[in-house]
């Protein structure tokens, strides 16, 4: 095979005429001697000749023209990647690049606040009572306000003003009368309002309807109490935290409703005044045992909202 | 590079230095010496090549000091070869027109940096095939698709005379080859069926008349293995023609 290959460029060799005079003899005799020989090289003279043959083809004769266009083109376009214009074309690509850069954090921060906003846990008390509740709404101790329907506005309000004279609360109060409401505004701490929320039940008697609503860490939702008596009041202020109240509230406002809907248990209800008062709050497992002193707590401030109306 | 132009000619000293007529006497000599050579009976493409490679040097200064004349005659000199070349290997007229030109653009654009360690005809032709051989790795599929176009013509008259050509009786007749189009088409559209290092050193020796050492300067590989390059290639052309006769 390799002999054969070594024949065959000897052979091409000698018709291109690049053999030496001793190669050139070793061809000679050898095609003088070997007939396959001679033949095989008979076949690569005409495949030679058959190649060589094939007419010439000439160029566009606008050859020239389009060369010397080609040529113009390629120098202006390399006199407008001048140095100059490099320079530019840098400075304009890393400004580009900057501006992609500071467009994607933005785009960044923006979808991290909005998956932060979709999945951070909600603040607030739950009613397994996991301690999310807010600091600013735990330190404001009690938010509330209680809303009287009474039959006679004057005697209730008079009720009123005199239980906020008998404890000295006058300081503590800020009030609106209109001929059909009295608001009062109590910021006081609990500790002061809790005598004159049992002194309310004076008022009791005229009034017609009165709901509590206590308001949440949540903003907009508040816990509503329907038909609260003043005893069910001051038991929610009394209460050390604010995720008690906010138990204590719902638990009279289930209680409330279940009277409301049923007759049998309505009166039991009402004259069993033990009823009425929440079981202790358990501490559930996660919560910290509360270690502040009573006094402490006592100095959390109220904000109670009283708004006394005319029953139609 | 700055391409000059006949219409922006510049201007060449009417008086240039004297060391360039001893220049230009030396090359004088060196060219008589080797005609002297020419005439005594060595290789004749070699000859021919050196005497052609003067007359290049000469064009190629005068290009260099900026005379757009000896580069326009550069061009005219070497475009039909060039394109000739250029068109056996991709097999496509428009695409051998535009590599033709891409050749002589750069040819101009560096022309300047051109030292003279090869003659320029090796120079420019091994620009041209470099720029071919890359055009045909890019478009690998569209000279064998074209080659199917024409495969599938069927000239009966044309296998004919392929027949007689290749057969052990006859003696091979070039002119019979040129006259006959469609006989010429079969050879082309077979060059197109081997692989480009094949096919290129075919036309170049074939075809341009290059000899060995030109083309090894040209693909810048060694002399044998142009030879066997060659000898491979025409076999395969040689199998390629009896496989289209049957």
């Amino acid at each position: 095979m390799k002999e054969t290959r070594k024949i065959e460029e000897l052979l091409n060799g000698f018709i291109d005429g690049e053999l030496g005079p001793r190669q050139t003899t070793e061809v000679q005799r050898l095609l003088a001697h070997d007939p396959d020989v001679a033949q095989r090289l008979r076949k690569l003279l005409k495949c030679k000749v058959l190649v060589s043959s094939m007419p010439v083809a000439q160029a566009p004769p606008d050859m020239l023209t389009r060369i010397k266009l080609a040529a113009q083109n390629r120098e202006t376009a390399d006199s407008l990647s001048s140095p100059e214009m490099k320079r530019t074309g840098t400075v304009y690509l890393l400004a580009r690049k900057l501006l992609t850069a500071a467009a994607g954090l933005v785009l960044v921060a923006v979808l991290a606040a909005v998956v932060y906003t979709i999945l951070a846990p909600q603040k607030g008390p739950t009613i397994a009572g996991t301690n999310t509740i807010g600091p600013a709404v735990t330190e404001a101790g009690f938010t509330g306000t209680l809303e009287l329907k009474t039959t006679d506005l004057t005697a209730a309000a008079a009720k009123i003003d005199e239980a906020v004279v008998k404890h000295s609360l006058a300081e503590h109060v800020t009030g609106d009368t209109q001929p059909e409401s009295r608001s009062y505004v109590f910021n006081a701490s609990r500790k002061a309002l809790a005598p004159l929320l049992g002194d309310l039940a004076a008022a009791w008697p005229a009034v017609a309807s009165a709901s509590l609503s206590v308001k949440t860490e949540q903003f907009g939702h508040n816990v509503v109490v329907n038909d609260v008596r003043p005893e069910q009041l001051a038991e929610i202020v009394a209460q050390n935290d604010f995720e008690r109240r906010i138990k204590a509230a719902k638990y009279f406002a289930v209680l409330n409703s279940i009277n409301d809907i049923s007759p049998v248990n309505q009166g039991y209800a009402s004259d069993s005044g033990n009823l009425s008062i929440p079981p202790k709050p358990e501490l559930t497992k996660g919560h910290k045992k509360d270690d502040k002193p009573a006094d402490k707590k006592q100095e959390q401030l109220a904000h109670l909202t009283i708004v006394l109306t005319t029953a139609e | 590079m700055r391409v000059i132009l006949p219409a922006a000619t510049k201007k060449i000293d009417p008086t240039p230095p004297i060391c360039h007529y001893i220049l230009l006497a030396c090359r004088a000599f060196i060219g008589r010496c080797l005609y002297c050579k020419l005439i005594s009976g060595e290789k004749p493409v070699q000859q021919q090549t050196a005497h052609i490679n003067i007359d290049d040097a000469v064009l190629v200064e005068r290009s260099q000091t900026g005379d757009s004349d000896s580069l326009e005659q550069l061009i005219l000199k070497y475009q039909n070869r060039i394109f000739n070349v250029i068109l056996k290997i991709c097999a496509n007229r428009h695409d051998a027109a535009e590599l033709t030109q891409d050749t002589f653009v750069k040819v101009i654009e560096n022309i300047g940096k051109f030292q003279g360690k090869s003659g320029f005809y090796t120079w420019a032709f091994r620009i041209a095939v470099n720029l071919t051989l890359n055009y045909c790795q890019r478009n690998a599929r569209v000279p064998f698709r074209s080659l199917d176009e024409q495969y599938n013509i069927d000239d009966g008259q044309a296998k004919a005379q392929l027949k007689d050509f290749l057969s052990d009786e006859s003696t091979p007749d070039p002119a019979a080859v040129a006259q006959s189009k469609e006989l010429c088409q079969m050879v082309a559209t077979a060059l197109t069926k081997l692989d480009d290092a094949h096919r290129t050193v075919i036309v170049l020796r074939d075809i341009e008349g290059m000899n060995y050492a030109h083309i090894a300067e040209v693909l810048q590989v060694q002399v044998g293995t142009v030879g066997s390059r060659l000898s491979r290639a025409r076999g395969s052309l040689r199998d390629v023609l009896e496989t289209m006769l049957q």
